[in-house]
């Protein structure tokens, strides 16, 4: 599996930044205190990742996965290089239902939900990957979201060699409803 | 007065970008596209109505860049403004999109805000009647 090299601290202050603005931006709504970025141990089994929301809220929650590659050629190879992962407590998806004047809560199906997930996790990550671009990463290209509920049954693949991921816990409606993993 | 077709996968995103055109007063009827086929088939069907396709890049069947490729190489559709509106915002990209599409109308970076959106729209919704 392809790897790639990145000191999160250099990209800690963009990628919180990107986080507050995509909310805001969506949904109108400020981040409660700064997002916490931590560097955590990887917890694989034969290459894969097991996620599980259960593990980051121990509650019900919608997911995200959008896979990172070095190339348009690995791309399409289905050859990722890491992936991001946003976890959405389902109280806080509701939350943010409500805070979007565009969705209706009353009347908002599952497919809805899952969608606004998914386009958070993708303009969070497509603004990340502009900084990893700028950071020599020139051919890096991400896929679409591809969302599930609770947990990603087959995991997600990972670099054999990945030690660590990021995870980053951001703060709004005065609770931490949203957790994104970084495996890159 | 003529239409504005959105072209995006995610219909929260379609959802989004329609309320702010709203909002700003526009009294344009919508059209919605969820890929980049259904627009092609939409802007086939309709060129002649449309003022401007606001498009995303990623989607499945066929992408944005495809879809302003496709409209770039027609005669009947090659001045039909297109804004890219997406979370495609690096220099290459934009670069790739303008080359793709030289008469492409402009291009707004997720995530924006609705002033943004609305300073990428407005010449062309005002030029257009």
């Amino acid at each position: 599996m392809p790897s790639v090299n990145i000191d999160f601290q250099v990209l800690a202050t963009t990628l919180m930044g990107t986080v507050s603005d995509t909310f805001e931006s969506m949904c109108k709504e400020k981040l409660s205190s700064p997002p916490q970025l931590e560097t955590r141990p990887v917890e694989a089994e034969n290459g894969k990742v097991i996620i599980s929301g259960f593990r980051k809220f121990a509650v019900k929650c919608y997911l995200s996965v959008i896979y990172f590659y070095l190339s348009e050629a690995d791309k399409q190879k289905d050859k990722s290089c890491g992936c991001a992962v946003l976890y959405v407590k389902e109280s806080g998806a509701l939350n943010f239902v409500k805070a979007m004047e565009y969705m209706d809560a009353e009347t908002a199906t599952e497919e809805e939900i899952q969608d606004m997930c998914g386009e958070f996790c993708n303009v969070i990550v497509g603004a990340f990957r502009q900084d990893l671009v700028e950071l020599g990463y020139t051919n890096l290209e991400m896929g679409t979201p591809i969302n599930y509920r609770d947990s990603i049954p087959e995991g997600v693949p990972i670099n054999k060699s990945q030690k660590d991921y990021q995870e980053l816990r951001v703060f709004l409606f005065g609770a931490n409803p949203v957790v994104m993993d970084i495996y890159v | 007065m003529k239409k504005i077709l959105v072209v995006d996968d995610s219909a929260v995103q379609r959802k989004m970008i329609i309320q702010i055109i709203k909002k700003a007063g526009y009294e344009n009827e919508i059209l919605e596209a969820g890929d980049g086929q259904q627009a092609i088939e939409t802007i086939g069907a309709s060129f002649a109505e449309i003022a401007v396709v606001l498009c995303d890049w990623n989607m499945p069947n066929m992408s944005g860049l495809e879809v302003i490729q496709g409209l770039a190489a027609v005669d009947a559709v090659k001045d039909l403004p297109v804004v890219m509106v997406t979370t495609e915002g690096t220099e290459d990209k934009i670069r790739e999109a303008r080359e793709a599409n030289p008469n492409l109308a402009g291009y707004v970076a997720k995530p924006f805000t609705p002033e943004q959106l609305k300073e990428a729209i407005n010449p062309i919704l005002v030029s257009a009647g």
